[in-house]
């Protein structure tokens, strides 16, 4: 899978070139996401109800998986068999799941049948994939503007509603510590991708459900750590559109 | 302004406009966007806007009571990170119970504000108890340092005294803080089933077992290598033993790096961490830090239960502290070498190299 599927230039400095992810990566990311083996997976004595849909991609416009369709492809994932081989995700038929959650890592990674795992989820995983390719649509010539500029104008919105269209793009630290590039929207859908070379390349695309004007305000100010001497980690971008219409 | 630390423009100019446009009624959604921004000055060192703190003490203990319920909903059904590498489940978490943080700082503030003890709020002392059972869960499964790295910009808001001490160094990440306790004897001639290759791959274990099994199996040594490959190339977690094992010993083990930590700067304060799983045979386990110009290594095992360690020019014949070694050398880009020896004549040793750039 090629993601996104072609290149673009967000500002001079900025582009994203596109990158091909080797099936098995791919499909651990369509499983753990969109499918919602990540919350059916999800650890820890806090959890309750884990549901497959915590992420919420069946709640984006159009939605990106039904729980018809869902279930419906887990059928022909299970019944696929090549060479021998089976889907080796446990928990993949279940809506919910309330037991025990064993240290889980995504089994894709390892997966022998993924390539075909791949062809059968190949709208999904497209529909996955096009959250990045909206979002770097709507950063088409994008607004810098200061951090401080953009909570003010975040808090003037989530006191009078958060505009669905609001997108936030920054550039510094990820959470692990590489470089690279967040783009958070007001959907809760969030993209991230690595900086190498001069060039903005995915690492992955995930959806948080966020209930609240505060927790939608929250996800949008969570820019990137800036790193010093990166002159481009010192401001944020928005689309202008949206900067101008809430003005 | 210039400010010592990025987040707190953001705070302060959140601030400036909740203190000009205050909620005209003590709706919940707002008390909770109010807290927040609250919390977060407070933490930061920040002022709070005469207005904000006014605003505040007239919150009723009913509403701020409706607030903690909402947060100990949303911290309960949080998922918790695999390890220190479940990077968007890390952040999410980090970054709810830092808010969940903000708000609780919130909520005293109101509270001391109306002369009012926060303790009386209905729903408070729950929403302290599910924070220590967050910080319970998180101390587990990841280190601290992975913590506050995935917190990203609200790591200027941790002071002294932060929810994160309450991970300690938390020697977890791959298996927790226990010492692997399976040195890789293998129960059975079967394959190795998926969980005992990805307990493998990221930890080390069964190492004899998965590769006694791999030398007789051309399918499984190529899938598996091909895993390997894949799960570096996505920078998720290899530990060093299923490393070595891809390079079939030509030459050093790679451990990818960036840049930056080769030069790493005081101001910058870069810090990378690498879990290198268990050091099979020995029941024993390490990680690297990598910081400001030096690469520790952290050995941990069972007390007594190791002679020495070795690593580059270094080494020390005791522990650092009770099941615990610690040696930092100078970060260099030639191979290091790492020589663990347990207390029964056993030895892991490997030779590592540093390498700038992406793991790959």
């Amino acid at each position: 899978m090629q993601i996104p599927s072609k290149p673009a230039r967000l500002t001079a400095e900025l582009r994203v070139e596109p990158r091909e992810v080797d099936a098995r990566a791919w499909q651990a990311h369509v499983l753990k996401h969109p499918f919602g083996l990540g919350a059916l997976y999800g650890l820890g004595p806090l959890a309750g109800g884990r549901r497959w849909n915590a992420e919420g991609w069946d709640a984006t416009e159009p939605p990106t998986i039904t729980r018809e369709e869902r279930a419906e492809t887990v059928v022909r994932i299970r019944a696929l068999k090549v060479d021998g081989e089976r889907c080796g995700a446990s928990r993949l038929e279940r809506e919910e799941y309330r037991g025990d959650a064993p240290h889980a890592r995504m089994p894709c990674y390892a997966c022998s049948i993924a390539r075909r795992c791949e062809e059968i989820t190949r709208e999904i995983g497209e529909r996955y994939a096009g959250a990045l390719t909206r979002a770097l649509e709507a950063l088409a010539d994008p607004l810098a503007v200061r951090r401080g500029a953009l909570a003010a104008r975040l808090m003037q919105q989530a006191r009078h509603g958060v505009d669905p269209s609001a997108l936030v793009l920054s550039v510094g630290r990820l959470g692990n510590g590489d470089r690279g590039a967040r783009i958070s929207a007001a959907s809760g859908i969030r993209s991230e991708l690595y900086l190498e070379r001069g060039a903005l390349r995915w690492r992955t695309t995930y959806k948080e459900d966020l209930g609240s004007a505060c927790a939608r305000v929250s996800f949008l100010k969570e820019v990137l750590q800036p790193i010093t001497g990166l002159a481009l980690s010192d401001q944020a971008w928005v689309p202008r559109r949206w900067w101008e219409t809430i003005s | 302004m210039t400010h010592s630390y990025p987040i707190a423009e953001m705070i302060e100019s959140a601030l400036a406009v909740l203190a000009e446009d205050l909620p005209a009624v003590h709706d919940v959604e707002q008390v909770e966007l109010v807290l927040e921004q609250a919390g977060d000055a407070l933490r930061g060192g920040l002022p709070l806007p005469r207005a904000v703190a006014r605003w505040l003490a007239g919150v009723s203990a009913e509403t701020l009571g409706a607030v903690a319920d909402r947060w100990v909903a949303a911290l309960s059904s949080r998922a918790l990170p695999s390890d220190d590498d479940d990077l968007d489940t890390l952040c999410g978490a980090v970054s709810l119970r830092d808010r969940a943080e903000s708000a609780a700082v919130g909520i005293r503030r109101a509270c001391a504000g109306a002369d009012r003890i926060a303790g009386e709020v209905p729903g408070f002392e729950a929403l302290l108890a599910t924070q220590r059972q967050l910080d319970e869960g998180l101390k587990a499964r990841v280190s601290r340092a992975a913590a506050e790295s995935a917190l990203g910009i609200r790591r200027g808001l941790l002071a002294s005294g932060s929810w994160t001490d309450a991970l300690g160094e938390g020697e977890a990440g791959a298996s927790a803080g226990e010492p692997p306790s399976v040195s890789g004897a293998a129960p059975s001639s079967a394959a190795p089933p998926d969980e005992v290759l990805a307990a493998y791959v990221a930890e080390g274990r069964w190492a004899a077992w998965v590769e006694g099994f791999a030398a007789n199996s051309p399918e499984l040594a190529e899938s598996l290598a091909e895993t390997i490959a894949v799960l570096r190339e996505e920078r998720e977690q290899v530990g060093i033993v299923a490393r070595r094992w891809q390079q079939r010993g030509a030459g050093p083990v790679l451990l990818g790096l960036e840049e930056r930590l080769a030069a790493a700067d005081g101001a910058e304060r870069a810090r990378r961490t690498l879990l290198l799983g268990a050091l099979s045979p020995l029941d024993a386990k390490a990680r690297l830090i990598v910081e400001d110009g030096h690469v520790t290594v952290r050995v941990l095992a069972n007390p007594g239960t190791l002679r020495a360690v070795r690593f580059g020019d270094s080494h020390l014949e005791a522990e650092s502290s009770p099941g615990q070694w610690e040696l930092t050398v100078a970060w260099t880009e030639g191979p290091l070498s790492l020589e663990v020896e347990s207390a029964d004549g056993r030895r892991f040793e490997v030779a590592l190299a540093l390498q700038p750039g992406a793991d790959a």
